[in-house]
Formats: structure tokens, C-alpha cells, sequence
């Protein structure tokens, strides 16, 4: 019982974290009906960014966060206008264009800063809440995971510009006609949505540590949270991410430690196999 | 607006051209090469090539594998355990490699392949990842992240020393021409072939010809990871170990970069691919990184220039330097449909059985909650023009989706010939039926000629060639007969699609508005051919048709649909007289 108070506890901080690696994605499936394979390699990216910003200029944590948000977010606007932009509509140049943008990055981080695995300098700190562990890293990271998510629901759900960006997804040609720049809107969303996989990168990093291989677990990672949770839908991705986290942790606290890896990789397939809609979303987009 | 058939004379066959010079280069390169290390390279561009042009089958099915390399490496391990733990023989493990990944193609086909593209990238991408935690997880058996060493080189026959890099290279070579046998099957050599290659163009279109969309697309699959398994134990026996990092997600998307450099196109564009992409890294020295960085820059450089791979940009500049232009010339196929044109003739259909050809029973469909069609009982009055007519979303098009088993019936009987049948697209046009859509679908990539070949041949159903020469005759297409879908205007579409609906000979045909977006003159026209058509063949017609002059004209009996429910049948006069009918195309006042 201890155990598994232990692990649903480590699930839901997992999940948390899980949802604002897949945030972005969500936003860019949602909004931007766009399945963008560079994914994980620009939440790399936004990790080197802030990891040089915090260790080479020794700036405090939540600049480097602005750092990584600020570098992130213009590497998805010049992506979408150059990329993505382009190929609206074509399913097939989309995914390799994302391919493509995803190997130059992973093979010029190698080129530029080495394979080899780097840490913040993170507290080994932990609360201890009857006899169940919370690592301060891990707990604050999850806390933090879930204001900005909150935050982004709000902000796509509640506020004047989350009702624009809203109205151009549902219908571009539509919004343009009612004076609004569709064109400037599809930036916004492509920088907000790769810059949050910026501030993800930041915040987990401590947890997860990072390396240029760290792209291929973060993008299945948020496409399996993203796809469970049905594309595009912002509640969807919540619950995905929880139940990921929570799946993700009973594995390893009950399954021998090499097979427990392969459960969240069955989790996405089974979901393709029998519900690829996912929980929240529709399935005629599917097949 | 009509082109004349180029003379064989001055059409030269580039595709035969470059196939005997790349064969003549492949054969030879060993003969020029002598330093080991280039023909290690050269041993493994060949293992890429067949790694590549197996991956080629499934693209050309329009769906994206992104675990070529995991195939691969179901091969190499099978082959590597097989051979080294149980001491079986090379030759006995290479295909038990094959087939163990041919079928686990088939089971990660069975649940990803009816997905749209982006959903079986995913899938491909998860199995390939998956495939990775085995391996480490198994680690006794596959020696985990190291991998397993000391694989043996295949025994030797006839011969033949295979220790030898130029002897492997040519044993692989030998495997390369089967698989590239295969692949010309799986493109146009067969009936399955050209089937999978219409798939890719427009699966609507080609599962309503009759194409077994799934079917042919697992089976495409399974070839696809069965070559993989194959080029894989190639490989693992040549480099004599097999590694986790052999089928990483990124090998896999490497290989992919090879055929769509190449292009799938082309029977050996794969190969090309396969070639430029393995020599140039190599030539130029480049570290892991570097060809890293390099194939990116690669899939860059196709999406925004050359997305049917480098050879149409070989073709131009083969074009600008020499003069030489590559016409396409007819095809053997074509050429004989064209010969058919001057006798052919039509054959009219023997009605000899007056029961309706297809009826409804109290039938309902619905999407979700709201019910599109309800309690629809209607019968086709055989050897007639019978029309369907009703405001914007009364659910016409639905009722054709019924008819044709796109859209499922959830209540009530469907008869043919009043037998009760649950249509299913491919198995209606086998019965007898078939139909064009609102929008003039035609293949893009396929000629008018061949287009409608590949109809009568899909259907299954035995029609003569004189009656597909007479179509293009009565359509008056002979004109552009050898043109590609997508330079026909509206009109020649329009004429093309149901052309192609007619070439099985059907029972009935179902029009989906076909004077939709034509001008007056070819209403005119387009109106008298379907009348002259239904004269001569004798087939049923059904009309869905917002043109309502042409309607009445036209039509012997109409059937008003609104709002799910049939509100009207009758003749034409009796129908435009209906209270019913003026209250819902006028609304009440």
C-alpha cells in the first residue's frame, strides 16, 4: 500500500510534467491542424538555450526560463513561416519537413555540444509527508508544470485572443474575411506553443536531465499524451498527461525495471489500435 | 485540345535507359574498386537498396513507415541467434528472418494501417522505439545495448566464398534484383500492383473501383517488412554483429530519405536513392553527425524542391543539355485501348430480370446522434433514368453512401435483386454498380486510357476491349486518351470519371450531380450523352442532379428526398405538381 501511495503520488507529479512536455503540441495539433515531427528536437533546443544561459552567463533560473521561452519561440515562428506555413494542408510534406528539421538539429547538438548527458545543479532537497517522498525537483517542477498549464487553458479558452486564435483554426479563410491576419495569428500560436516546449525543457531538465537523444522520448512522449488525450483538445492533454504519469509510475514501481520502460510505448499503441480518437476527440480526422 | 500519339521513333524510354546503365554500373563498380573499405561501402549501399525499395512498396500505398530499420533488425537478430545459439544454417535461418518480419508487419499492420498517414507514422515510430526496449530488455539472448558479435558469414556454394566482400556484394546484388521483381510486381506488373499504385493516388476513388483498400495494403506491408527483415540479416552477416543502434528511429527515417530521394515512381528510383545517399556521405568523409545534419538538409531540399524525387530533375537536365525530350509514349495497354477505339463497339446489357435492382426497406442512417436517413423505402426502376432530387441537405449523397456501402445502414434491409446484401464499396462494383462523385474524381497521375482500363480490370467484371474503346470514343476522348488526370479541364474530368464508372459495364450507374460546374454548352452536351448512353447500353441510371430542367428532361421517374424521408415519387409532371415537393423547395409561407 505504501508503494503504491508512493507511485500514484510520483504519477500525478509525473503527469504534470508530462502534460506541459505536451502542451505545445496540443496547441500546434489543435490550432494549427499541424503534426510536427520537430517536436522533440526544438524541446531540446530550449533546454541547451537555457542551460548556456544558466551556466555560461550565470543568470538566475526564471531568466533562463525567459531565455528558453524567448529562443524557442522564435525558432517555431521562423519554422512556421518558412515550413509549415507552406505546406498547410499537405499532410505527407508537413511530416517530412519536420523530419528533416528534427535530424539537422539532433545531428548539429552532437556537432556543437557533444553527446554526452548534462544536470543542472538541482537541490537534493525532499518533503517527507507520512512516509510518502516528495524530491523538491521533482515536486516544484510538477507544480510549476500545472500553473502554466492552467494558465495556457485560460489563456486559449477564456481570454479575447484565445477566442481569435480559436475562431482562425476553426475557419481561416472566415476569420480573414472578419479583418483578422491569419497569417500573424499562425505565428503567435507556433511561437507560443514551441516556446512553451522551451520552458518545459527548462523545468524538467533538473528531472530528467538532458542530451540531443532526449527529442525522440519527448516527442512520444507528448504525441502518445497528445493522441490519448484526442488531438487538439487542451482538457484532453491534461488527462492524458495524468494518466500517462500515473501508468508510467505504477510501471516502474511494480514491473522489473527493463520491461517497465516498454509500458507507456504500449499505452500509444493500444490507444492507436482501439481508440485512436483518443478521449476527447473526434473520429473522423482519424482514419 | 487533341494531341497527337508520338511515333515510336522518336521516343526513347529513359526509365529502360537508366535501369540497363544503372545495372551495368552496379555490376561493374566491384571490378573498379579494390581497396576493402570502398567495397564494404559498396555492400552496404546494396543492403540499403533493398532496405529502401521494400520500404518503396508500402509508400507507394501512400503510408509512411517510419521502422524500416526495425524490420531490419528483426531479421539480423532472428538470422544472428539462429545461427550462433542453435547453430542453424544461414540459409535456413534467412527466411524464417523474412517471414517472423512479415508477420509482425502484419500484426502492427492489422492495427495501424486503416489510420491516415500521420497516425501510422506515429505507430511505425512507436514500434521502432519499442523494438528497443526488448532488445535491452532481453539482453541474454540479444546481448542488449552491446548487441551480439561474431555473426558467421553465410556458408559458401557452387563455389562461391562469401568471406569475400566482392562475392557478398554480389550475392546481395542477386537479392536486390528479386526484390526489385517484387517491387515491379507490387507497382505495375500485376493486377495487385496497379491496384496498390491507384491506392496511393486516391483511395476514395480507387476502393470505389474496387480496390480491397486494407487488404492489399497489409499485404503490401508485409512484403514491405519481410524485404526489411531480409536486407536486414544481409547486413547483420556482413558486418558479422547487429546492434540496438542499427535500428534506431533515425536508421529508419534514413532509409526512408532514400526512397523519397529516389522517388517511388520509378522501378528503380529506390536504388538511386539508396546510391546517392549511402556514397555521398562517405565521399565526403562526413562523421555520424555530419551525415546526419546532411540527410536533413536532404529532406529539406525535397520538401521545398524536387518532391517527385531527383529523376524528372535528371530528365530536364538530361533534356536541356541533349535536346532529347522523353515523351512518354503509349504503353503496350494503352496503345491497344487506342487500337480499339475504331471497332469498338458497345455491348448493350440483356435485362432479363424485372425484379428492381436495388431496393430499401424501412432504412435509417445516421452520424452520432442525428439521423441523416430514416425509414426510406425506395426501389431503382430497372431500364430507366430514375432521378434523385431535394433541397441542400436533404441527404442525397448519403443515400448514394448507403447504396454504395460507404455509409453504413443502421436499420432496414438493402436488396439487390431482392436478395438482402450490406453493401461494401469494392464488392457493389463486382455486383454491377457503380459511381462517379460531386466533384470529378480522376487518378492525377494516370492517363484517361489506362484509367479507364484499370477500371474494367478492378471491377473484376469480363468486359471486352471493344466496349472500353467505344467509351472513350462516345466520350470523345480519344483526343486526350494519353493524358494525365490532372491536365484535363473540368470538363474532360467530368467525361473521364464516368467513363470510368461505365468501363465495368455496370447494371446501374449512380451519377453524383454531373452537370455540376459546367457551362450551358456542355450541360447541353454532357445531358444528351447520358441520355444517348442509357439507349444504347441499357443501364440503369440513377441521378442526383440540382439542374432541375435537365432533371425533368431527363428523368423517366423522380424520387424527392428532404430532410431524410422520401416526400415524393413519380413522374416528372406528377412530382413537379406535389404540394409537398413546392412547400420544401420554396419553404412555407
Amino acid at each position: 500500500m505504501q508503494l503504491f501511495m508512493q507511485q500514484i503520488v510520483n504519477g500525478l507529479m509525473l503527469g504534470g510534467m508530462f502534460t506541459l512536455i505536451s502542451i505545445g503540441l496540443s496547441l500546434m495539433f489543435g490550432i494549427m491542424k499541424v503534426a510536427n515531427f520537430a517536436y522533440g528536437a526544438l524541446y531540446m533546443l530550449g533546454g541547451y538555450a537555457a542551460y548556456w544561459a544558466s551556466s555560461l552567463l550565470g543568470v538566475p533560473n526564471w531568466f533562463a526560463i525567459l531565455v528558453a521561452f524567448a529562443a524557442t519561440f522564435l525558432l517555431g515562428v521562423i519554422i512556421e513561416k518558412f515550413g509549415f506555413a507552406r505546406f498547410r494542408g499537405n499532410e505527407e510534406a508537413t511530416l517530412i519537413f519536420g523530419l528533416g528539421v528534427a535530424l539537422i538539429a539532433r545531428g548539429g547538438a552532437v556537432l556543437a555540444w557533444g553527446s554526452q548527458s548534462r544536470f543542472f545543479p538541482v537541490s537534493f532537497n525532499a518533503y517527507h509527508i507520512g512516509g510518502i517522498v516528495l524530491p523538491a525537483a521533482r515536486f516544484w517542477a510538477a507544480v510549476a508544470s500545472v500553473v502554466i498549464v492552467i494558465c495556457v487553458y485560460l489563456i486559449v479558452n477564456r481570454t479575447k485572443w484565445g477566442r481569435i486564435i480559436r475562431a482562425v483554426s476553426d475557419n481561416p479563410e472566415r476569420a480573414s474575411l472578419a479583418g483578422f491576419n491569419t497569417q500573424l495569428q499562425y505565428l503567435l500560436t507556433a511561437g507560443l506553443a514551441t516556446g512553451l516546449t522551451g520552458v518545459a525543457a527548462v523545468l524538467l531538465i533538473p528531472v530528467f536531465s538532458l542530451s540531443p537523444a532526449v527529442d525522440d522520448s519527448a516527442l512520444y512522449t507528448a504525441m502518445t499524451v497528445v493522441i490519448l488525450g484526442g488531438l487538439g483538445s487542451i482538457s484532453g492533454c491534461i488527462v492524458g498527461g495524468f494518466i500517462l504519469g500515473i501508468v508510467t509510475a505504477i510501471a516502474f514501481g511494480y514491473l522489473p525495471s527493463p520491461i517497465a520502460p516498454a509500458v507507456p510505448l504500449l499505452v500509444l499503441i493500444l490507444t492507436l489500435a482501439f481508440k485512436p480518437e483518443g478521449l476527447f476527440g473526434s473520429r473522423d480526422r482519424v482514419v | 485540345m487533341s494531341e497527337t500519339i508520338p511515333a515510336p521513333r522518336t521516343y526513347l524510354n529513359i526509365d529502360r535507359l537508366a535501369i540497363s546503365a544503372l545495372a551495368l554500373v552496379l555490376l561493374g563498380a566491384p571490378l573498379a574498386l579494390s581497396n576493402t573499405y570502398q567495397l564494404n561501402v559498396l555492400v552496404l549501399m546494396a543492403v540499403n537498396a533493398i532496405l529502401a525499395t521494400g520500404l518503396a512498396i508500402v509508400i507507394r500505398a501512400d503510408r509512411l513507415s517510419l521502422a524500416q530499420a526495425s524490420f531490419g533488425g528483426v531479421g539480423g537478430y532472428t538470422t544472428g541467434i539462429l545461427t550462433t545459439a542453435h547453430g542453424v544454417p544461414f540459409w535456413l535461418a534467412l527466411p524464417v528472418g523474412g517471414l517472423l518480419a512479415a508477420m509482425i508487419g502484419i500484426l502492427l499492420g492489422l492495427i495501424s494501417l486503416r489510420l491516415r498517414g500521420f497516425y501510422f507514422a506515429i505507430a511505425t515510430f512507436t514500434f521502432s522505439q519499442l523494438a528497443i526496449v526488448i532488445l535491452r530488455a532481453w539482453t541474454p539472448v540479444t546481448g542488449g545495448m552491446s548487441g551480439m558479435f561474431g555473426l558467421p558469414y553465410p556458408a559458401g556454394f557452387l563455389g562461391f566464398d562469401f568471406s569475400d566482400p566482392r562475392q557478398y556484394y554480389y550475392l546481395v546484388l542477386a537479392a536486390l534484383f528479386l526484390v526489385v521483381l517484387i517491387y515491379g510486381a507490387c507497382s505495375f506488373a500485376t493486377s495487385f500492383g496497379r491496384g496498390l499504385t491507384l491506392l496511393g493516388e486516391d483511395e476514395v476513388l480507387a476502393t470505389t473501383l474496387g480496390v480491397p483498400a486494407t487488404r492489399y495494403r497489409l499485404v503490401a506491408f508485409a512484403l514491405s517488412s519481410g524485404i526489411g527483415g531480409i536486407g536486414g540479416a544481409f547486413s547483420a552477416h556482413f558486418i558479422q554483429g547487429v546492434s540496438p543502434s542499427d535500428i534506431a528511429p533515425v536508421v529508419s527515417v534514413f532509409i526512408l530519405v532514400m526512397v523519397l530521394a529516389g522517388g517511388t515512381k520509378t522501378l528503380v528510383g529506390p536504388i538511386l536513392g539508396a546510391i546517392i545517399l549511402t556514397m555521398v556521405p562517405e565521399l565526403l568523409r562526413a562523421s555520424a553527425q555530419w551525415s546526419m545534419v546532411f540527410y536533413g538538409v536532404f529532406l529539406l531540399l525535397y520538401v521545398y524542391f524536387f518532391r517527385d524525387g531527383l529523376l524528372p530533375i535528371v530528365k530536364s537536365v538530361f533534356h536541356r543539355a541533349t535536346g532529347q525530350r522523353f515523351v512518354p509514349g503509349p504503353s503496350a495497354r494503352e496503345a491497344a485501348l487506342i487500337a480499339a477505339v475504331a471497332e469498338g463497339r458497345p455491348t448493350a446489357l440483356q435485362i432479363s430480370d424485372e425484379t428492381p435492382i436495388i431496393a430499401f426497406e424501412d432504412v435509417g442512417c445516421q452520424f452520432g446522434s442525428l439521423k441523416v436517413l430514416q425509414g426510406l423505402n425506395w426501389q431503382v426502376r430497372t431500364g430507366c433514368i430514375n432521378g434523385l432530387i431535394g433541397p441542400n441537405g436533404a441527404g442525397k449523397t448519403t443515400f448514394f453512401n448507403v447504396l454504395t456501402g460507404v455509409a453504413s445502414v443502421a436499420e432496414g434491409l438493402v436488396r439487390w435483386h431482392g436478395r438482402p446484401v450490406s453493401p461494401v464499396p469494392g464488392e457493389m462494383v463486382r455486383r454491377g454498380m457503380s459511381r462517379t462523385f460531386q466533384h470529378a474524381r480522376v487518378f492525377d497521375n494516370t492517363s484517361v486510357a489506362e484509367a479507364i482500363l484499370l477500371a474494367a480490370e478492378l471491377s473484376r467484371r469480363e468486359v471486352p476491349l471493344g466496349q472500353l474503346g467505344w467509351l472513350l470514343r462516345f466520350f470523345e476522348l480519344e483526343g486526350v486518351a494519353l493524358k494525365r488526370g490532372r491536365a484535363l479541364s473540368h470538363y474532360e474530368r467530368r467525361l473521364t470519371s464516368i467513363a470510368m464508372a461505365m468501363a465495368s459495364m455496370p447494371e446501374l450507374l449512380l451519377l453524383d450531380e454531373p452537370l455540376a460546374g459546367l457551362d450551358d454548352t456542355e450541360t447541353q452536351r454532357l445531358s444528351d450523352m447520358i441520355a444517348r448512353l442509357h439507349k444504347i447500353t441499357g443501364t440503369t441510371i440513377l441521378l442526383i442532379e440540382h439542374k432541375l430542367s435537365e432533371v425533368m428532361e431527363l428523368c423517366a421517374i423522380l424520387t424527392v428526398l428532404d430532410d431524410g424521408r422520401i416526400i415524393a415519387a413519380g413522374t416528372p409532371k406528377q412530382v413537379s405538381t406535389n404540394e409537398a415537393v413546392i412547400e420544401a423547395y420554396l419553404g412555407n409561407e
